[in-house]
């Protein structure tokens, strides 16, 4: 079977959101929005974007979120 | 050269109620601040440097960036998307010219001496993952397998479906419906272990090309509309002299196996190695 390398516009967005916004560096400091909040908006785009076989995933992510509510700055 | 911690350096004095600093990654020093492109000429990025670090930062209004303004957008998708792609393209035009280590999406700062401080308490570590990524770029693999052309092959290299099916053949009505029943169970067992190996397999030849690489989500079972499931999603950071070799890999695996194909894009910055190894929570 033949393999594409890939432009699919939907592909790459996933997966630079996935890049951009769940993963990088996170440095101590006083930060204006907690890394529950970003991962709220992950959250909320990837329900937008993806499709239904990636609940699972959504649901770890909004449970990363959630324990993580209580803490962050 | 001047010491961004001076008051005198610019943005460097504690913001204003209204502003923050967005973080975009760490670099070596000796940046050219012309090299680094958007996203926006009233308010460029800034080199601050911090021994032989420099942060990659630009001050942004709270107004657009503060918590309420962020929850408020969390929801629209244009503004998201426009942000993530602004932020990417900033963080790749420094990546075409040396090694950084992208900040996570969301990085504001109510002061730029917060970043310098850790950039200093963690200098060397954080200039040991530099050196790490120097020459590399991150590929995102998606392999998907189609369900059925699977399950044919698993069906036919698996000797208790082979059995089964035998026996089917010939069995009387009430026990050819227990083996119907049986060989479903068996077959999909089969298939979810073929899209296993397959999975497995193709990750570990890639990450032998592979300077490092990270499972982001193994096999679903969900089809998608083409009946393919998805059976891996992978980073790989790899050597831009392994290039080629990592995508001649790519093709070759998917060549000599039916009903598989891989989605490949990059490439990026190392977003999925720029954190350091990952401690269980």
């Amino acid at each position: 079977m033949s393999n594409r390398v890939a432009e699919s516009r939907e592909v790459t967005l996933l997966e630079l959101l996935d890049r951009v916004i769940d993963q990088g560096v996170v440095l101590d400091g006083d930060i204006t929005i907690s890394v529950a909040d970003v991962e709220l908006i992950y959250l909320g785009l990837k329900l937008m974007l993806a499709p239904v076989e990636r609940l699972e995933e959504y649901r770890m992510v909004l449970e990363r979120a959630g324990r993580r509510g209580d803490g962050d700055v | 050269v001047t010491d961004p911690r001076d008051p005198a350096a610019p943005g460097t004095g504690p913001g204003d109620a209204g502003t923050g600093w967005y973080l975009y990654g760490i670099t070596r020093h000796g940046l050219e601040q012309s090299a680094i492109e958007g996203p926006d000429e009233s308010a460029p990025a800034q080199v601050l440097r911090c021994g032989e670090l420099a942060a990659i930062m630009r001050p942004v209004s709270l107004a657009e960036f503060g918590p309420e303004a962020l929850q408020a957008r969390a929801g629209d998708g244009g503004w998201i998307e426009a942000v993530a792609r602004s932020h990417n393209h900033v963080i790749s035009s420094i990546h075409q010219r040396r090694a950084i280590l992208p900040a996570k999406f969301g990085s504001i700062y109510l002061h730029a001496e917060d970043v310098l401080s850790a950039l200093e308490r963690d200098h060397d570590a954080l200039l040991a993952r530099l050196a790490r990524l120097e020459g590399c770029d991150e590929w995102a693999v998606h392999l998907y397998a189609d369900r059925s052309a699977v399950e044919q092959g698993a069906g036919s290299a698996d000797e208790s479906v082979r059995q089964l099916e035998q026996q089917l053949a010939t069995a009387p009505r009430g026990r050819a419906y227990f083996l119907q029943r049986k060989l479903a169970e068996v077959r999909a067992s089969a298939v979810e272990r073929a899209l296993s190996e397959i999975a497995s397999e193709g990750y570990d030849r890639l990450a032998r090309l592979a300077t490092d690489s990270q499972i982001r989500s193994a096999l679903s079972l969900a089809e998608n509309a083409e009946g393919e499931v998805v059976a891996l999603r992978a980073a790989f950071l790899v050597r831009r002299d392994s290039e080629d070799a990592f995508t001649a890999e790519v093709s070759s695996f998917a060549e000599v196996r039916e009903g598989v194909r891989f989605e490949v894009t990059g490439p990026w910055p190392p977003y999925s190695f720029a954190a350091p190894e990952e401690t269980s929570p």
